[in-house]
C-alpha cells in the first residue's frame, strides 16, 4: 500500500513538473507582475546604492561571483547571498525576489513546492511562474579528499573511488581499510541537501553512482538494498554544519579531524585549494564517473521580458565573475555544450530524496 | 545542582586575572577588567573586545597593528580603536546572559567577544533562551584553532605505546582504575596515575575535556544527548576518570607552572601523569613558557622532560576562538562596522601568520600549518583524526550539572587568620573590617562546595586558647558539608580579631593533621587565609616549614595535601605564601584588594 501511495505521489510530481514547464513556457505576461521582497538577511552593498535597486539572490555556492558583482558600480542590482533552502522557504512564504542565481534544478524544485503548497492567506491566485534561463555556467561534481586516504580507498574500491563504494565503506575503521596506523572511521561529507544547492546535487550524484543511472523515481528509494546503503552512508556523514560554511575549508584548517572525503563542485574545490599553500596533508580532487554537473541558471520572478533584460546586463559580467571563481561559463553557448544533461535525476526525484534524507539523517 | 548554580553565578565574579596568571600566583580582577588601550583612543570609536585570557597577548599585538593601520579609518570619516581585555570566557557568558550588570565592577560591556570556544556562545544564548530572551552571540567566524589534547610527559606516553599506539580517554580510565598505577607499566617509581584537569564550569579546557570524556564513554562522535549522560556506564566512566584528578582549578596554567617547577627539580613525573590542555598551551610549555606570557627579561628554558600531545583516539574538540560581534543593545552601528573591519583584519594571511607564531592553528586556510605545530614541540600537525561535535546547549548544561556530582570529592580545612590586623578597615571608604569581608566571602563560598565534600574550620592567632595547642582552634571539625554548612556559617559569622599571626605554626599543624587523616578518595587541601606576616617569635622557621611541605609532596607521595593560600590585604606576606603554595604544588591567590576577597574565595574553591 505505501508503494502505491508513493507511486501516485511520484506520478503527481512528474505531472506537476510538466505543468510547471508548460507554465514556464506559456504563462501570460500579465500574471508575472513583479513584487517586492523584503530581504531576510544582511544585504551587503555600497551605501550610495538606491534601495529601489532590484535584488539578486545568489545561492551560497555562487557567493564569490556575486561578491564580484557587488563591487561593480555598473551592475544595477543589489545582491544577497542565501542558502538555496532558505530561498525556497521564502518563496513558500510568498516572498518574491527579482532574480535568483542558483544551480538547476532548484528553480524547478521551488516551483513544485510552491505549486503544491496551500495558497498563501489572502492570495487571490497562485504566484506567477518564474522564467528560467538556460544553463550558462557549469562545474563538475567532484570528490575532495586526503590523498593518502583516497589511495587507501582506491585499493578497496576496485581501483576507483566512487560514491557507491564510499557509501558501502562509510563508517568503517581505517584500520580495516588498509591504514593500520590511522584512527577513526571513514567519514564522508556533503552539505545539508535541504539547504545547500550543491549539497543536494552531490547527494543526487551519490545516489546515481549507487544505482548506476539517472532516470530515477521515488520507488528507487524504497528498495531494501538502497535503504541499507543510504543509511550506512548517512550514519557516517557528520550532521553538523561546517563552522566556516565550507567543508573544503574545514579540511584545510582542521585536517583529518574534519572529513576524509567530501563532495562538492569543482569550482569550490578550485577556489579553496588554489589559495591554500601546501600543508602537512596532501589534498586531492577526483572526478568520479559518470560525470555529473552543477549547472547555473538565472531565474526571474518579474514580468515577462525581465529575464531577457537581466541577461543583457548581467550575463557577461556574471560569466566573467563565475569564471574567476572556478566555474566554466559560456554565456553565448559557443564553446561548450551546456545543453547536455547534467547527469542527475529530475526535480521530482530530488524532492523525494530530500524527504528520504530527512527521515534517515535526522 | 546548588553548587553548579553557585559556580556559574560566581563565575561571573571571577577575576579575569585568575587566568592571566604569570606564575602560580592568581592575580586579581581589578587590573584585568581594564582594557588595553593600544595607541590611544582620542576621538576614535572605541571597540571593547572581551578576549579569553590565554590569547590576550596575541590580541593586543593585533590590535596595535590594526589601530596604527589605514584599516582603522572608518568609511565616512572617523577612526576606530580596538581595546581588548582579558576576560574568562565562562565569566563573560554569565555576564552576557545577565545583561552585563554593574559595569563599574565588571568592566565595560563588550562589542566583540572572542571566547576560547563557541561552546560559551551556546551557553550564553541558552541561558537567555531559558529566560525568554533572544540570543546575543551569533555564530562567529573561527579566528584560530587549538585542539584539546592530553599532554603527557614523554616517558609516560612511551610507556603506554606512544607514538605507535593510538591512545585516548579509555586508556586514562584504565590507568585511573589500576591500583598498581604506573607499576603495571614497569614504573612503580612514578606512583599512581594523576590527572590534571580544570573546573569545567569556568575553564574552557575543562569543559572540552568533560565533553570528550562523555563522548568517549558513549562511543559516539556526535549527537550526544542527555539520555546518553544518564546511562549508568557513562556515569561510571566519568567517575572513574575524575577519580584520578589531582585537583581542579580555574586555569590549566596552574598545573603547567607547577609541572615546570617540578621539572626543574627532576620530579615532573611524580607531579602529574597527564594534563588535559589546549594544544597551544602544551607548545608553550615545551618552549619553556608554561604560562604563555613572556615577561620582559624572562628567559625561555625548555623542560627537561617535554610533554607530548596525545590526540584522543575517540576524538577531540577544537577551541575555535570565534570572533563574535554581539547582537546587544549597547552595540551601535558605528561600533559594529568598526568591529567587522577588525574581524576581517585578523583573518588576513599576514595576521594569521602571527596566530601561528603564537602556537595556534590559523583559521584562514591560506596560511598552512608550520612551526611551531611540529613534532619538535610535542605536537602532530596531521592530528587529530576525529573531531567531536559540540553538544547542544541543553546537553552542555546537563553535563556540567552531572560533573558536579561525579567529580572527585574534596576534604578541605579552611584555616583563617583572626589576628588583630584583621580588624583593620577594609578600605578608606568603608567601615567594614577586613575580617567582615572575609567572613562574608567564606560564608558565600560554602555554597560552592559539593554536598559530598567534607569541610572544616580552623582559626589561628597567638594565644587563642589557654590550652595546647594555644595558637589555633578547630571551631568545626572536618565533616560532611551537607550536614554542617549552617554550623560552619554560624561559626564564621562569630569570628572576631584577636592578637598575633602564628602563620608557620598554624600552617604546619594544619598540614600535618590533614596528612595524618588523609583520604585517598578525595582532594585533600587547605585554604589558608592570612592578612599578615608571621610574627610569632617562637616559630619563624619558614625554611623548615617549606622543607616539611616539600618532603611531603615530592617523590610520588601517597598523601599529597595541597595548600591554597589567600594573601589577603596589602600587608599579607605574598612571597612566603607563594612559596608555601609551590611547596605543595598548589597555587597562591592574591586578594591584596580586600574588596576582591569574595571573588578570590570563589576562585580558590574552584580547585575542588
Amino acid at each position: 500500500m505505501p508503494r502505491v501511495v508513493a507511486l501516485l505521489v511520484s506520478v503527481a510530481l512528474v505531472a506537476g513538473a510538466f505543468y510547471l514547464r508548460a507554465r514556464l513556457d506559456d504563462a501570460p505576461a500579465a500574471a508575472r507582475e513583479a513584487t517586492s521582497v523584503a530581504p531576510t538577511e544582511r544585504v551587503p552593498g555600497p551605501l550610495e546604492e538606491e534601495p529601489s535597486d532590484p535584488l539578486l539572490i545568489c545561492a551560497e555556492e555562487l557567493a564569490a561571483a556575486c561578491d564580484a558583482l557587488e563591487q561593480d558600480p555598473d551592475i544595477p542590482y543589489r545582491t544577497q547571498v542565501q542558502a538555496a533552502g532558505d530561498t525556497v522557504a521564502a518563496l513558500l512564504e510568498g516572498d518574491r525576489p527579482e532574480l535568483w542565481l542558483v544551480p538547476a534544478p532548484w528553480p524547478e524544485i521551488a516551483q513544485i513546492l510552491v505549486d503544491s503548497a496551500p495558497p498563501a492567506q489572502g492570495a487571490a491566485q497562485p504566484p506567477p511562474a518564474p522564467e528560467v534561463s538556460e544553463p550558462f555556467a557549469r562545474s563538475p561534481l567532484v570528490l575532495v579528499g586526503f590523498a593518502e586516504r583516497l589511495s587507501a580507498l582506491q585499493s578497496v574500491c576496485d581501483g576507483s573511488v566512487t560514491w557507491s563504494c564510499i557509501g558501502e565503506r562509510a563508517g568503517t575503521p581505517w584500520a580495516e581499510l588498509g591504514m593500520r596506523e590511522a584512527s577513526g572511521r571513514l567519514r564522508p561529507g556533503h552539505l545539508d541537501p535541504t539547504q545547500s544547492a550543491s549539497g543536494l546535487l552531490v547527494l543526487a550524484s551519490a545516489v546515481t553512482s549507487y544505482t548506476g543511472r539517472a532516470d530515477l523515481n521515488r520507488n528507487d528509494l524504497d528498495t531494501e538494498e538502497f535503504a541499507d546503503w543510504f543509511a550506512n552512508l548517512e550514519s557516517a556523514v557528520p550532521d553538523f554544519a561546517p563552522p566556516s560554511g565550507s567543508q573544503v575549508t574545514e579540511m584545510l584548517t582542521r585536517g583529518l579531524a574534519s572529513y576524509d572525503v567530501i563532495g562538492t563542485t569543482q569550482a569550490e574545490a578550485t577556489l579553496r585549494l588554489d589559495n591554500a599553500p601546501d600543508g602537512p596533508l596532501e589534498i586531492q580532487v577526483l572526478t568520479p564517473q559518470p560525470v555529473t554537473t552543477a549547472d547555473v541558471v538565472l531565474v526571474s520572478f518579474g514580468a515577462a521580458g525581465d529575464l531577457e533584460e537581466a541577461q543583457r546586463s548581467l550575463t557577461v559580467p556574471l560569466a566573467a565573475a563565475l569564471t574567476d571563481s572556478g566555474w566554466v561559463a559560456d554565456p553565448a553557448g559557443e564553446n561548450m555544450s551546456l545543453l547536455e544533461d547534467a547527469g542527475l535525476p529530475d526535480a521530482g526525484f530530488l524532492i523525494a530524496l530530500q524527504e528520504r534524507w530527512e527521515e534517515v539523517a535526522r | 545542582m546548588r553548587r553548579l548554580t553557585g559556580c556559574l553565578a560566581l563565575l561571573a565574579l571571577l577575576l579575569a586575572g585568575c587566568v592571566r596568571d604569570t606564575g602560580v600566583e592568581q592575580e586579581t580582577a581589578a587590573a584585568d577588567t581594564e582594557g588595553v588601550t593600544v595607541g590611544g583612543a582620542g576621538d576614535c570609536t572605541v571597540v571593547d573586545i572581551a578576549v579569553s585570557v590565554e590569547k590576550i597577548d596575541l590580541f593586543v599585538d593585533l590590535a596595535e597593528q590594526f589601530n596604527a593601520s589605514p584599516d582603522a579609518q572608518l568609511d565616512g570619516g572617523g577612526c576606530a580603536v580596538m581595546e581588548p581585555r582579558a576576560q574568562e570566557s565562562g565569566r563573560v557568558a554569565t555576564l552576557l546572559s545577565e545583561g552585563w550588570p554593574d559595569p563599574d565592577v565588571n568592566g565595560v560591556a563588550p562589542v566583540v567577544w572572542s571566547p576560547a570556544s563557541s561552546a560559551w556562545s551556546g551557553v550564553a544564548n541558552q541561558r537567555l533562551a531559558d529566560a525568554g530572551q533572544p540570543p546575543i552571540a551569533p555564530a562567529g567566524e573561527p579566528f584560530m584553532l587549538s585542539p584539546l589534547v592530553i599532554g603527557m610527559p614523554q616517558p609516560m606516553a612511551e610507556a603506554l605505546g606512544y607514538p605507535e599506539e593510538p591512545l585516548g580517554w579509555g586508556d586514562i580510565l584504565t590507568l585511573a582504575r589500576d591500583a598498581e598505577g604506573w607499576g603495571t607499566y614497569g614504573h612503580p617509581e612514578w606512583g599512581p596515575f594523576r590527572l590534571a584537569k580544570t573546573n569545567p564550569t569556568i575553564s574552557t579546557t575543562g569543559l572540552s575535556a568533560l565533553i570528550a570524556q562523555y563522548y568517549a564513554a558513549t562511543g559516539k562522535t556526535e549527537d550526544l544527548t542527555t539520555e546518553d549522560l544518564a546511562r549508568p556506564e557513562v556515569d561510571d566512566f566519568a567517575r572513574g576518570v575524575e577519580s584520578a584528578v589531582v585537583h581542579y582549578g580555574d586555569t590549566i596554567l596552574t598545573f603547567l607552572n607547577n609541572l615546570a617547577r617540578n621539572d626543574a627539580r627532576g620530579t615532573a613525573l611524580t607531579y602529574a601523569s597527564a594534563v588535559a590542555t589546549a594544544e597551544v598551551s602544551l607548545i608553550n610549555y615545551n618552549r619553556g613558557n608554561p604560562d604563555g606570557v613572556l615577561e620582559p627579561g624572562e628567559e625561555l628554558v625548555p623542560p627537561r622532560v617535554p610533554l607530548v600531545a596525545i590526540y584522543p583516539e575517540e576524538g577531540t574538540l577544537f577551541n575555535d576562538n570565534p570572533f563574535v560581534v554581539l547582537d546587544a543593545e549597547w552595540v551601535d552601528d558605528t561600533e559594529r562596522a568598526a568591529a567587522e573591519r577588525f574581524g576581517a583584519f585578523v583573518q588576513r594571511p599576514e595576521n594569521q601568520q602571527r596566530v601561528l607564531e603564537f602556537g595556534y592553528r590559523p583559521g584562514n586556510p591560506e596560511v598552512p600549518l608550520g612551526e611551531p605545530i611540529t613534532a619538535e614541540f610535542g605536537v602532530d600537525p596531521t592530528q587529530p583524526q576525529t573531531a567531536l561535535e559540540l553538544p547542544e546547549p541543553p546537553v552542555l548544561v546537563d553535563a556540567l550539572e552531572r560533573w558536579d556530582v561525579q567529580r572527585k570529592g574534596a576534604r578541605v580545612l579552611i584555616t583563617m587568620d583572626v589576628s588583630g590586623s584583621m580588624g583593620d578597615p577594609a578600605g578608606a571608604e568603608t567601615r567594614e573590617t577586613k575580617l567582615d569581608l572575609a567572613k562574608q566571602a567564606a560564608i558565600g563560598a560554602l555554597d560552592d562546595f559539593s554536598p559530598d565534600d567534607e569541610v572544616g574550620l580552623r582559626v589561628f592567632s597567638t594565644d587563642l586558647s589557654p590550652t595546647e595547642p594555644t595558637d589555633y582552634i578547630d571551631l568545626v571539625p572536618i565533616g560532611p558539608i551537607a550536614e554542617q554548612r549552617d554550623v560552619l556559617a554560624q561559626r564564621i559569622e562569630q569570628l572576631v580579631p584577636t592578637t598575633g599571626t602564628p602563620l608557620y605554626t598554624a600552617t604546619a599543624a594544619s598540614y600535618s593533621d590533614l596528612v595524618d587523616a588523609f583520604d585517598p578518595q578525595r582532594i585533600n587541601a587547605i585554604i589558608l587565609l592570612s592578612d599578615g606576616v608571621n610574627d610569632d617569635p617562637r616559630n619563624d622557621d619558614l625554611d623548615g616549614l617549606l622543607a616539611t611541605l616539600t618532603e611531603g609532596t615530592e617523590g610520588g607521595t601517597e598523601t599529597p595535601v595541597r595548600i591554597f593560600p589567600i594573601a589577603y590585604g596589602s600587608d599579607a606576606d605574598l612571597g612566603s605564601l607563594r612559596r608555601i603554595a609551590e611547596a605543595t604544588n598548589a597555587a597562591v591567590y592574591d586578594a591584596s584588594d580586600p574588596g576582591s576577597i569574595d571573588r578570590v574565595f570563589t576562585a580558590v574553591v574552584s580547585n575542588f
